[in-house]
Order: C-alpha cells, then sequence, then structure tokens
C-alpha cells in the first residue's frame, strides 16, 4: 500500500514539478500554487470551466481532479498551448475575434474549444 | 475544491489492504462529486485507481463495467456484434448526463450509480440492461444485487459501511434487444426529469424501466408487448410516493409525463416488430 503520494514528477506545460499536494487538495489550486496563474478558481464545483486543463491530453475540471492523480502525468494549461508568436490556432481566433468579455474565462473557454478541434484530443475527434 | 478536512491519502493496490474501515473514510473513484462540495465528515480518501480494475470486459455472455470505469469509456465503446442492438444505448445515455463532456473525463460509471440520485443515467442505463451488481463488504462474501434494486431512494442504495461497489454485468440477452429511450427535460442540456427506456425482444419480453421522474428505478415487465390500456394501468398502478417532487417537476408532472412517454416508447417498439 502507498499511503502517500507518488515521487513521479508532474509535467506541468513541459515544465518537470516534483512538488507534492497536501492532502485532499485540488489540481486547480495545486496547479495555480506551481505558478500557473492561468488555471482560475470559477464556480469551484465543476460547472463553470474556468479552471479547464489537459490532463494527458484530456480536457478536465481541474477543481475535481485530486491533485495526486497529476502524479506522472502531463498538465496542459493555456500557457503551454501555444507560445509568443506561435499561438496555437484557437487561441489566434479568440484573439482575431476578440472573443472576450472580462477575461477572467476565456483561459477555460479556450481550452475548452481547443481539445474539440481536429489536431487535438483522439477522444474528441471519436465523437 | 479542496477538502481541506482530509488529513489522509490511501492508496491501495488490492481490496484486501483496506482491512479496516471507520467513520471519516471515503472510497475515491472519479472524484466528481466528493471534489464538488465540501465533505466535513470524511477525513481519508481510499482511492480505487490503484486497485487497476480493467474498465470494460465484453464477452459472449456479456458486458461487465468496473466502478471505477469512466463515462467517456461507456460513452465510445463500440462492440462489433450487430445482434447487440442495445448498444446506442451507451451513448444516449451519456448525453443524459447534466455535464460538460469534460466531465466524462474523470467521472465513474460506478460512482454515478452509487450516488444513486433519481437522474443518475448510469443507473437508467444498467437497470434497463438488467445489470446486476458486484458488491465487495468489508468482511463476509461478494453478493450481487440488480440494479434496480441498488438503489433505494433518492440519494439511499443498499451499500453497507464501507461495502465496495466492484462491477456490473449486463447480460447478452438484454443487450440483443430492441430499445427506446425517452428523457423530458426542462431545458435542452439540463437534468433529466424523466428517463424512461424500454427494451423488447421481439416476440418476447417487453420492460419499462423509469428513472429520474420516480425516486429509485421502477421497473415494469411484461410477457410480451402489452397494449397501450395494460401499459397505462401499470404505470397508473406506480404508488403515488414514488413520484419524485424536485425543481425539476412536481409529482403530477412526472406522473403524466411517464404516461405520456411510456406510451411513446411502446408505440416505437411496436412499429419497429412489424
Amino acid at each position: 500500500m502507498n499511503d502517500g503520494f507518488s515521487s513521479a514528477p508532474c509535467i506541468i506545460d513541459g515544465r518537470s514539478v516534483s512538488t507534492e499536494p497536501r492532502p485532499g487538495q485540488c489540481l486547480r489550486t495545486w496547479l495555480r500554487e506551481q505558478g500557473a496563474l492561468s488555471v482560475k478558481k470559477g464556480c469551484d464545483a465543476g460547472d463553470c470551466g474556468a479552471c479547464t486543463v489537459w490532463l494527458d491530453g484530456e480536457p478536465v475540471h481541474s477543481c475535481l481532479v485530486p491533485a495526486f492523480r497529476a502524479s506522472g502525468k502531463h498538465i496542459t494549461t493555456v500557457q503551454g498551448l501555444g507560445q509568443a508568436g506561435a499561438l496555437h490556432p484557437m487561441q489566434q481566433r479568440f484573439l482575431d475575434a476578440q472573443g472576450f468579455q472580462c477575461g477572467f474565462c476565456s483561459a477555460g473557454m479556450i481550452m475548452t474549444a481547443a481539445s474539440l478541434t481536429e489536431e487535438q484530443s483522439p477522444t474528441c475527434r471519436m465523437r | 475544491m479542496d477538502i481541506n478536512t482530509i488529513t489522509t491519502v490511501r492508496r491501495p493496490s488490492t481490496a484486501e489492504e483496506i482491512d479496516t474501515w471507520r467513520a471519516g473514510d471515503a472510497w475515491l473513484a472519479g472524484g466528481t462529486w466528493l471534489f464538488s462540495e465540501p465533505q466535513p465528515n470524511t477525513d481519508t480518501l481510499i482511492d480505487l485507481t490503484g486497485l487497476g480494475w480493467t474498465p470494460i470486459e465484453v464477452s459472449a455472455e456479456g458486458i461487465t463495467i468496473a466502478a471505477t470505469c469512466r463515462i467517456v469509456e461507456i460513452a465510445h465503446l463500440k462492440v462489433p456484434d450487430p445482434s447487440w442492438r442495445a448498444m446506442p444505448l451507451f451513448r444516449a445515455c451519456c448525453d443524459s448526463f447534466l455535464a460538460s463532456f469534460k466531465i466524462w473525463n474523470a467521472a465513474t460509471v460506478g460512482g454515478n450509480i452509487c450516488m444513486s440520485l433519481p437522474a443518475g443515467p448510469m443507473i437508467s442505463l444498467t437497470a434497463a440492461l438488467e445489470g446486476v451488481c458486484t458488491l465487495w463488504p468489508r468482511d463476509g462474501q461478494k453478493r450481487e444485487v440488480p440494479v434496480v434494486e441498488f438503489v433505494t431512494g433518492n440519494h439511499a442504495n443498499v451499500l453497507r459501511s464501507g461495502e465496495l461497489l466492484r462491477s456490473i454485468n449486463l447480460p447478452a440477452s438484454a443487450l440483443r434487444k430492441r430499445f427506446a429511450l425517452r428523457q423530458q427535460c426542462l431545458t435542452k442540456l439540463g437534468r433529466s426529469a424523466a428517463l424512461i427506456i424500454g427494451t423488447y425482444a421481439l416476440g418476447g419480453e417487453f420492460l419499462l424501466t423509469i428513472t429520474a421522474a420516480t425516486d429509485r428505478p421502477i421497473q415494469l415487465r411484461f410477457p410480451s408487448l402489452p397494449d397501450a390500456i395494460a401499459l397505462d394501468a401499470a404505470v397508473s398502478a406506480i404508488p403515488d410516493e414514488r413520484w419524485f417532487q424536485d425543481v425539476h417537476g412536481s409529482a403530477p408532472y412526472k406522473r403524466y409525463i411517464t404516461h405520456h412517454l411510456a406510451a411513446e416508447i411502446r408505440a416505437e417498439l411496436e412499429s419497429a416488430a412489424t
């Protein structure tokens, strides 16, 4: 029995992180503590999607995911989706269309919308 | 959300490693409910993912779904045998969730069943397909309970303290049946006020499974396709206290809509049979 957390590091936007989360901590809070501040705290109950990230390529509401489950996995936030000068097509489309209101939820919207594109998640391509 | 009352996470690799059960322990599958609201009475999470259960096993006898199987795996399940006519029900019930497709990537079939809400679509699916739950008590022998008897009321089920839902078995005989589904919601993608599934073996048994409209699954079984009057009478015979009243509809509304949808299902399956 492993009564603690695995020591396998997690990869956040290409950066290896091995900071152990607290018991009961959700992935969103842990990601923000690791500097991924684009991951927003919205409803905190899995409804709004502002905290959406990709866990091994699959979009999830990170407020509902136990942080320890990220051990050994790749996490993509909107900060790692594209790069300055080489935005992901979905980021570029949001920018071109000025698809923002206050902008608070935009990161989650982009991560959700990008997961539905052809070039992304195989699970989405199956739909 | 963060569950700040949690002090311990246990990650067993076999169920036998959890040899004691105490107040404050909670099984953790997908976590989509546990992490959606405060859990003041829980201080220990016991993670089921380390048990390594195969999510879905398909054989000539039917389909066995592990409690830890994620909804996304059910939604995309394909079975090559065309005689299993009920397979489209899997996706249809997933689409009946009041949840984003992103939740499918984390939430589990077992979690939805154990939550035992009237509108749990995995309850609707597995009850309609005559599923049988395998339960692992903390002490004693495993036991089997039909899904339709597993849920006993709103947020209530037969699980004893510490008992674990291991899997749900769907027999091939049910998977071969024709089906018809009707869902009624106040909004297009809202929570079901009624989710009703009829299954029919050509020239054989007709089964109507009523969920969401009632506080627990109600199954009406007929040896053959009933006529409209007989079906209506059977729905009328459901006790008043079973109709579930909430913000999604009053009990009389749910009873009325069930009569209406049951008639539609019967007519659809009758026309498919001719």
